[in-house]
């Protein structure tokens, strides 16, 4: 987030530890979540510090002051309210934070969570040894901490919102405890969160204890956004951008790294799903298998990816990647190879991002848009790429 | 009455099904409504009970047929033969130099309640064999 200003981040999962070793020279770093740093602490630990790649830890916080049926209150959930401290512990087990419960706990909250971030890399290396030797390197004697810590954090619909607050006070207070690391607390509001309140976020967030700003944009689907929330986002930035410290976007797809023309930094998405994120989830769920099309720049389901590659004549949502180069059914390719056509994809398309401007991407999105109006495809698989260019041209 | 009848016929998809399906007896094909395929089902899926695997979808559809077309392109994935099923009403809008470039068929049905094939599908060069061959056995079994 800070050396490199453009990076690319991968939500960390458990599950997919070959595929992170595999394709590590493919991104710039890993966002563990919580959860898994707790549920998972060793294993976790232990492969990501012998990835020595950049790594920070994102608190979850918002999962409890979410209200849900307290019947179905995960381990990992649990978890994460002790990290936050014994009375967060406490009251989460029976109902969801209120503001006032936070409030008079923001500065041993932040102590804690940050300490845990700290503390990461020296408590959790017990299985250090066994991934050293399948990545064929040497265990070292001490293992880096996060490249930068990340406060508690909470969900708001605008500034006068107690939680919005609740965030700032948390952030605040995470500064006196960051030592040597840097900071960066994360901005997490709602889609409808006025606009009109933008220039004073801005204001809120430009203490010079913070060295970066994470902006979380809760749930936001940039594929079924409409221009109206896209360009709300997009000017955000353009105002974070002005206090002059690094941004970097929590969840995003292929929007979030257009946002980058405009000052946004880093972004972070899960692979395979996970562009976007709503904090207040607190279910499991199985991952639909979903094959990205690089030139509408978002998923599909395998089966309806196929029929747009077959009913587009000339090859012209084909992908040439390593994975897609053999032609066959989409249908057919495995998890990981649906995987790794992801990844390779969001390594082009960065690439091309970075050599092209905003206004040669925006007229690739619009010509791509009017071929398709060619075609029998109905107009909700692409009506996404109208919406971009709408809420950024007024960038260009 | 009789008049009535016609002006309004169909008024839901459902009852293309009867009329389709005398175009594929049950003493040749075996049949199955809604067949799940990804996330969606496709209408009727009938295969030849006396000839290997090949798998006939039909996408049933009152009006819209961009819609339906959109589905039967994507049924290509795993029948042999795919067919968009209209009313006559309907038909008449459709641009069938578009389904003939995607290889799809059309069958149309009568006020009469009689149905025809008025453009029949090519074989499909998009067949998934495995999961064409899964949705063939469930069929056998019906």
């Amino acid at each position: 987030m800070f050396e490199c200003r453009l990076g690319h981040y991968l939500t960390y999962h458990h599950v997919s530890q070959d595929f992170f070793r595999r394709h590590r020279d493919k991104y710039d770093g890993l966002i563990i979540p919580l959860s898994v740093a707790c549920v998972f602490r060793q294993g976790t630990g232990g492969f990501v510090l012998t990835l020595k790649t950049k790594y920070a830890l994102d608190p979850r916080t918002p999962i409890l002051q979410a209200d849900f049926d307290r019947q179905s209150v995960r381990r990992a959930h649990l978890e994460i309210a002790d990290v936050h401290g014994p009375t967060v512990s406490q009251i989460f087990a029976s109902r969801p934070l209120q503001p006032e419960d936070v409030r008079p706990l923001a500065a041993d909250m932040a102590a804690r969570v940050l300490s845990f971030q700290k503390e990461f890399a020296q408590l959790s290396a017990e299985k250090v040894d066994k991934y050293a030797a399948l990545l064929g390197e040497e265990v070292q004697s001490e293992y880096g901490g996060p490249h930068f810590l990340v406060p508690p954090y909470f969900r708001s619909g605008r500034r006068t919102d107690p939680w919005y607050r609740v965030s700032l006070s948390l952030a605040r207070a995470a500064i006196p405890e960051k030592e040597d690391y840097r900071l960066a607390p994360v901005l997490h509001i709602t889609k409808d969160f006025p606009e009109s309140e933008f220039r004073q976020i801005a204001n809120d967030y430009s203490d010079r204890g913070f060295d970066g700003l994470v902006v979380y944009v809760n749930d936001l689907q940039e594929y079924l956004a409409p221009a109206t929330i896209l360009v709300k986002y997009a000017n955000l930035i353009a105002l974070l951008q002005d206090l002059g410290k690094p941004l970097f976007g929590l969840f995003g797809g292929y929007f979030t790294l257009l946002l980058r023309k405009i000052g946004m930094g880093c972004f972070s998405n899960a692979v395979g799903y996970g562009e976007y994120r709503d904090s207040g989830y607190h279910q499991g769920g199985q991952a639909v298998r979903r094959y990205y099309i690089p030139k509408l720049h978002r998923y599909f389901t395998d089966t309806d990816a196929e029929t747009l590659l077959n009913i587009v004549r000339g090859g012209l949502l084909r992908c040439g990647c390593a994975t897609c180069r053999r032609r066959r059914p989409l249908t057919d390719y495995t998890s990981q190879e649906l995987l790794d056509h992801f990844l390779n994809t969001r390594l082009t398309e960065i690439q091309q991002a970075e050599e092209t401007d905003l206004s040669d991407l925006l007229d690739q999105l619009d010509e791509t848009r009017r071929t398709l109006e060619d075609y029998p495809i109905p107009f909700d698989r692409y009506s996404h790429v109208r919406e971009w260019v709408e809420a950024l041209r007024a960038f260009v | 009455m009789s008049n009535q009848s016609v002006t309004t016929f169909p008024r839901r998809e459902e009852e293309l099904r009867v009329p389709v399906q005398r175009l594929f007896p049950p003493e040749q094909y075996f049949c199955k409504n809604e067949v799940p395929f990804g996330l969606k089902r496709i209408d009727m899926v009938f295969r030849e009970r006396s000839n290997g695997q090949d798998i006939v979808a039909v996408e049933l559809k009152l009006r819209k047929w961009k819609k339906a077309v959109w589905q039967a392109a994507s049924n290509r994935q795993i029948a042999a033969y795919s067919y968009v099923a209209l009313p006559s009403t309907s038909a008449c809008a459709i641009d069938r130099q578009l389904m003939a470039s995607l290889g799809l068929g059309l069958i149309v049905v009568d006020p009469t309640d009689e149905a025809r094939i008025a453009l029949p599908a090519k074989r499909s060069r998009y067949v998934n064999s495995r999961i064409a061959a899964e949705i063939s056995s469930r069929l056998a079994r019906y």
